[in-house]
Order: structure tokens, then sequence, then C-alpha cells
């Protein structure tokens, strides 16, 4: 009886181990499919892009990747947007970073230098994929459209390149197609006065408001379009003769008095974004996205202004033809805003998309640092955008039909002087607050923008300088982040006995000019010349 | 009790702080450059008592820890001032004003110019003859007189005027930096190109390579004076090195300007 037991004990417990070794096999088996367990490196690529087209594109180029590097494994993960800075935050300060993920969205500058690798000098030297393309003798940091000198690629206060980017995305107006043949003019609304006319005639004649924006993308029109009457009032915030200089010296050029409101090229600049403006719908500054894309589908708006980004959505949801078109500028022709156009603008290049980077603790940085080179290669990048629906960050890549029409214009003059600065939240708070002045319906513009300027100038002076101090105050730590870097490598070296001139020199150099003009001066502006 | 409880938590950190071959010192540096002052901190603290260049790395790394407060700053100064006076190796003492000297210019609540260039002057004065660190202490002791002259453009005109304009420099890095330090002072001061321009030129010789901006400040300041050649030079090698930036448009535009002028551009004030 005993021994029955037993035996009837051990069958069952034999099965039991069976069971459970079986089960642990095919949960690691699914945890770690055959190529991985194979693999010498899986690297970890993570962004917060999670549309379908965009990842099944990744796919398709991360796949044949790994067919170009046998041993080589790359696992994407698309993290939902709105949990995306959350996310990278905690995994950034857990010190468990994926190898290569999105640079600048939800993180600030000093995130980005203290966990993402500089790309250093590979960006001066030809992107190796790119051999038999025409850009196989170009740097790698000149192959991008708009080049590499913006945030959050680029970092002006580190003078460091962080990330890549690999798509673009240009801001377009998207036109109901029966609306643009029924109400438009003839000749066509390229011109700026004939789309000014068209936009009056649909909210008379249609009964539909003429534009409807997707989330914050009215800051960029407005910018875009302030920024055509003040391109000479920028020569006179240039104090280095840089040709185009960044944000921060109109900001410092309007509290030395450089510059105010009461100029006539500001003044123009408010009326021209009050004039469009006035054709947005009631309450865009709070509209989110999807308000903007469900009223445009639904006939309840002519135009949609959004980025390439949502062309896929589009496309899927509209039951009408849709149009591209730019939004057109008034040229120096232009009687009313013509006087101040020194010339037709380029495209601004700070619309670079999907920018991604690596870990600085990532244990695979050189293969990191292909698979960047491989996704902005002329070819592949071409490939992979056109099965997403985006326009290539590289340059002279080919781009899809679909997108001809979204194709950033690399001619023309820099823009002038934008409305809105960037990394001024302060600036950005106070105007997005008081736009609607500009806005408002049934007034004259002109009467609309000197209200503007007259109520807004003495608070937007007051935002610029607390914005200055901020920035004065992070050039500051940045000072000391840079401080530790080398001080570390030649203190520690000279105490180790080792001569390493000239490692680290490139950086002193740029250092010793940041910490003067980027940090001193603005201090100097903003804080001890505010204080007398 | 307590005490010694914290002392044998610190210990034990210290411990498991330090991988586990001796170099703590070593490591600290590591740590520091990695970013990561309180490792440092306790690296060093765990390396040799008496190793000079380990408390000069303690007192760097404790200013640098995000809950560094004036005590933790006065501490450490007192600890520099102390290497910087001692008689010990000369790279030790210069990169131990050197040090000093950012502590006053970046971790007071407000700069102390005078103070950071006074430090800045005993770095140099302690590096041994032809050292870089010496050299740096040159460039940086320029850096902080002309931030003290920033708030007001007529104090710091007059001191432009007093700077050395070939001071003993043999590296193409300081040289450049030194130079470029008084072309953007000049320009800041509004000075008259033709002011200016001597400084672009010493920049231009110093044989390092100049970068992206840099390149259309001199290209500018040398149109402004008339030197159409060397504003051509500056203009092409923008657009050979920068092909895609927003500016391409305008600087073929000058280039054409100066091109045609040959030189006629007539001289004006930036």
């Amino acid at each position: 009886m005993i021994s029955r037991i037993k035996a009837s004990t051990w069958v069952g417990l034999a099965a039991a181990v069976l069971a459970f070794a079986a089960a642990t096999w095919s949960v690691a088996r699914r945890a770690h499919p055959a190529p991985h367990r194979e693999a010498r490196v899986v690297l970890r690529l993570v962004h917060g892009l999670a549309w379908e087209d965009k990842v099944a594109a990744y796919d398709e180029a991360l796949a044949a990747f790994e067919r170009l590097h046998p041993g080589v494994v790359v696992e994407q993960f698309a993290v939902p947007n709105h949990l995306w800075s959350m996310w990278v935050k905690t995994r950034l300060v857990g010190d468990n970073p994926p190898d290569v993920l999105m640079v600048g969205r939800g993180l600030s500058a000093e995130d980005t230098f203290r966990h993402f690798e500089p790309l250093g000098t590979a960006l001066e030297r030809p992107n190796p994929y790119n051999a038999g393309s025409p850009l196989a003798a170009v740097p790698w940091r000149e192959t991008f459209v708009g080049g590499l000198r913006f945030a959050p690629a680029y970092l002006a206060l580190f003078d460091e390149t962080f990330g890549v980017p690999t798509s673009t995305n240009t801001l377009r107006l998207y036109a109901n197609g029966e609306l643009l043949r029924r109400h438009a003019p003839s000749e066509g609304v390229a011109d700026f006065d004939a789309f000014r006319a068209w936009c009056e005639a649909l909210a008379r004649d249609a009964r539909v408001a003429p534009i409807v924006a997707a989330g914050w993308q009215w800051q960029a029109l407005a910018n875009r379009y302030f920024s055509s009457q003040t391109q000479r009032l920028r020569e006179r915030c240039d104090p280095f003769l840089t040709l185009a200089p960044p944000a921060v010296e109109p900001a410092l050029a309007l509290l030395r008095g450089r510059w105010s409101w009461a100029d006539v090229e500001p003044r123009a600049g408010a009326e021209l974004v009050a004039e469009m403006m006035r054709h947005f719908q009631p309450g865009f500054t709070a509209a989110r996205r999807d308000d903007g894309l469900f009223a445009f589908n639904q006939q309840r708006a002519a135009m949609l202004l959004t980025g390439t980004a949502d062309l896929a959505a589009v496309l899927a949801e509209a039951e009408f033809p849709v149009k591209i078109l730019s939004p057109p500028l008034p040229g120096p022709e232009d009687e009313r805003f013509g006087q101040h156009v020194h010339g037709r603008m380029v495209e601004q290049a700070a619309a670079q998309d999907a920018v991604f980077g690596i870990a600085r603790r990532s244990p695979h940085r050189p293969e990191a640092l292909a698979l960047l080179q491989y996704l902005t290669s002329w070819e592949v990048n071409a490939s992979f955008n056109r099965a997403a629906l985006r326009l290539p960050a590289v340059r002279e890549a080919p781009v899809a039909d679909e997108l001809v029409d979204f194709v950033p214009r690399t001619e023309g003059l820099p823009p002038g002087v934008p409305l809105f600065f960037d990394e001024f939240p302060d600036v950005q708070g106070l105007l997005t607050r008081e736009i609607h002045r500009l806005a408002s319906r049934g007034t004259e513009p002109r009467r609309s923008a000197e209200d503007f300027a007259v109520d807004v100038a003495p608070r937007h002076k007051a935002a610029v300088r607390s914005d200055l101090q901020r920035m004065a105050r992070q050039q500051m730590l940045r000072s000391r982040l840079l401080d530790q870097r080398w001080m570390g490598e030649s203190f520690g070296a000279a105490a180790a006995g080792r001569d390493d001139e000239g490692l680290w020199l490139r950086a002193w150099v740029r250092q010793v000019d940041q910490d003067l003009w980027s940090g001193h001066r603005v201090r100097s502006v903003a804080v001890e010349q505010a204080a007398r | 009790m307590r005490l010694g409880l914290v002392g044998v938590a610190a210990a034990a950190g210290a411990v498991l702080a330090m991988p586990p071959d001796g170099r703590g010192a070593e490591h600290g540096w590591e740590a520091l450059r990695e970013l990561r002052p309180e490792t440092a901190v306790q690296r060093f603290a765990a390396a040799a008592r008496d190793e000079p260049w380990a408390r000069l790395g303690r007192a760097l790394a404790q200013v640098h820890l995000p809950r560094a407060g004036p005590r933790d700053v006065a501490a450490a100064v007192r600890e520099l001032e102390s290497i910087g006076r001692s008689d010990g190796p000369a790279e030790l003492r210069a990169a131990a004003w050197m040090a000093l000297a950012r502590v006053e210019e970046v971790h007071r609540p407000a700069p102390d110019w005078a103070a950071a260039a006074a430090a800045w002057a005993r770095a140099r004065e302690a590096a041994p003859p032809g050292h870089l660190w010496g050299e740096l202490a040159t460039v940086r002791e320029l850096q902080v007189r002309l931030a003290a002259g920033l708030g007001a453009p007529a104090e710091l005109a007059a001191m432009w005027d007093r700077i050395d304009p070939e001071p003993p420099l043999e590296r193409a890095a300081t040289r450049f930096a030194y130079h470029w330090l008084r072309v953007k002072a000049g320009l800041w001061a509004e000075l008259p190109a033709e002011r200016i321009w001597p400084a672009v030129e010493a920049a231009l010789a110093s044989d390092w390579p100049l970068e992206y901006d840099q390149w259309l400040t001199a290209g500018e300041l040398a149109r402004r004076v008339g030197a159409a050649a060397a504003a051509a030079r500056c203009y092409r090698a923008f657009l050979a090195e920068y092909p895609t930036d927003e500016r391409v448009g305008l600087v073929r535009l000058r280039l054409a300007e100066v091109e045609a002028t040959g030189g006629a551009a007539a001289p004006s004030a930036p």
C-alpha cells in the first residue's frame, strides 16, 4: 500500500515538474525569441511616436539593419505619447535607459547632457551607410535638412550634438478641395491677398470656420507671419554680427532699449498676425490636436493647420479631396505689409522630428551609433519615411509623391524676430493668454494690434526679463556640469601623471565663450541692469 | 552612539563606493567627470588622507554636490587655498587656484569677479613654465575681467583698450580663445569695426579652426573695414562647411557683394 502510494506520488510529482519545466521553457522562448538568444547584442530603441504607420516603418528598417549586422537584434518599443515624459524620466533616473531613445521631449537640457552620449567626431566624418549615394563624401552633420544646429539635436549651451532627426515636419494648411473649388478665386489662393479674400468669403458664404488649428500649431503660424515683418528688426538685435541671432539676442535688445513695441516692425507683425488669427476657430488657443482633425473631417472648417505627421490620419478619415497649401505670406510687393519684408523666407529647420540619441549608459554604444547612421542614411531614411508618409530628415533624399507639397523651402532669407521665442516659457505663457486680443472678430485688425501692443508691452518686457534671469541661472548650472567634466579629465590625468593635453580643449574653448556671453552677459542685462 | 553609527555608515558607504582596487582617488576623478559628485566625494574620502590630489578632488566634488550650501563652499575655499599656498608640486597648486577661481565665479550667489581674477592670476603664476594650465588661466583671467565690465559699455570700452594684444600664449586654442574674447567684447562695447579688426586678424592667425557663427562675425567685420578678400574667404568657408544653414541665401548675397566691390565696401561701425 505504502509502496503504491509512493509510486503514484512520484508519478504526480514528475508530471508537475515536467509541466513546470515546459511552462518555463515556453515563457522563456516567448521572452527571448530565437534571434535574441543567438544575438551578441540586443539594442533597445524606444520612442513616444505610437502611430501605427511609424512603428511599422521602423520595424521594416530595423529588420533590414539586423540582416546587415548578424548578431545584432533591435527591439522597438513605442510608449504612448502621453506617458512618454514620465516613462523616460523614470528610466533615466533609475539608470536603466534603453540604448537608443528620443532626445528632447520631456527632458531638460541638463537631463540630455547627463544621460546622452555626445555624437562628437562621428558627425564630422561621412556616414558610412551613405557610400554610393549623393552624400557619400559629405560629413554626417551636413546631411540633414536644415543642418544640425537646433535643439533638441544640438544644445547650444553645451555646444554638443546629442541626437539626429529621422523625419522632418513642416507646417501646412490642409484645404477641403470641394470648398476650395466652390469659393476660391479663379486665379488660386497662393497669393496672400487672394488667400485673405478667400478666408473672408468662406466665413461669409460657406458659413464655416476658415481655419482650425490642431493643438499648438497656431503658434508656429503666428511666428511665421510675425517674423516676415521683423527681418530688418533682427539686424538691430545682432551684436555679434551672425546674420540670424538666436532668440536670446532680441530679448536682450528689448531690455537694452534697442527695440520696443512702439516700433513699426513689431506693430506690423502684430497687425499681420491679427489679420490671420481672425480666421481661426473660436477658442483655438486651447484646442487639442484631435479637435482640429475632427472639425476638419466633419467639414465644419475649410482648412486644417497642422504638420506632415497628420497626413496619414487626414487621408484615412476625410471623405473629400484634400489639397495641401503652404500658408501664403505677403511679399515685398504687398501694399500693406510689403515694406518690412526683406525677401522671401526660408522655412525654419526647427521642425526636425523623431530625434534619436544614444544613452550614455548603453553598453552597446558603437552598435547604437551604427543604427542611428543607418536610419539617417540617404536611401534608408527616404525609404522608411515614404512608408510612414513622413518627410525625410536627410537632404536630397527622394520624397513620396503625396508629400511633394510638404517639402520645406530651403531657398530664401532668414526669418526675422519671432513672436514666441524658443525656450522662453514666461513669454510663451503671456502671449498664449493674450493672443485673443489679436483674434477679436468684428473689429479692425489695426486697432486690435495697437491694443495688443499697448496692453501687452510692459508685461512682455517683464516676462522676457524673468525668462532671461532663469536662463542665466541655468547657464551657471550648466557651467558647473562642464567644469566637472573637464576638471575630472584634466586634474585626474595630472594626478595620475598622464598627459592629456588637447582631449578636452575644444570643449573648453567653447565653454569660455559660453560662460561670458550666454551666462554673465545675460545675467548682467537681466539682473544687474534691472536692479539699477 | 548615534554619531558612531553615522560614522560606520559613512565608512561603509565609502567602501561600497570605491571599486576594490585601492585606487580611490583615480576613481574619484572618474566619478567627477561622469557627473556623479556624491560618489566622487566618497571615493576621494576613501583615498589616503594625506594624498594632496585626493584632498583637492574632495573639495572640488563637495562644491558640486546638488545640495552644496555656503558652508560647503566656504570649507572648499579654505581647503583649496591651503593647497594653493602649500609647497606642493606646481601643477597641484595651479589646479587648486583654478578650482578656486571657478568657485568664485560660478558657485557664489553672485560672482566675485575680483576674487576670481586674483585666483586665475595665481594659477597662471603657479603653473610650470610653458604648461597649458598657465595659458588657460591667462584666458580665463581676461574673461572674468571682461565680465566685471559688461554692465557699463563705456567701462568695457576703456578696459578693452588696456587688454594686452600680444599675450605670451603658445597654443593655437588659447591664442584663439583670448583674441575671440577681445573681438566679441569689442562688439558688445560697440567699438568701431576698424578698432576691433586687429583682434579678428590675430584670431584668424592663431591656426585654430573657426566654427559656424565665428565665420560670419569675422566676415561681417572684414566687410565693414573693406577687407573684401578676407570677407570673401570667411563667407566661402561658411558656405562650404554649413551648406544647409538657414543663412546660406543671405551669405551668398554678402559674398556676391564683396566680390563685386573687390574691397571697395564702405567702412562703417558695427
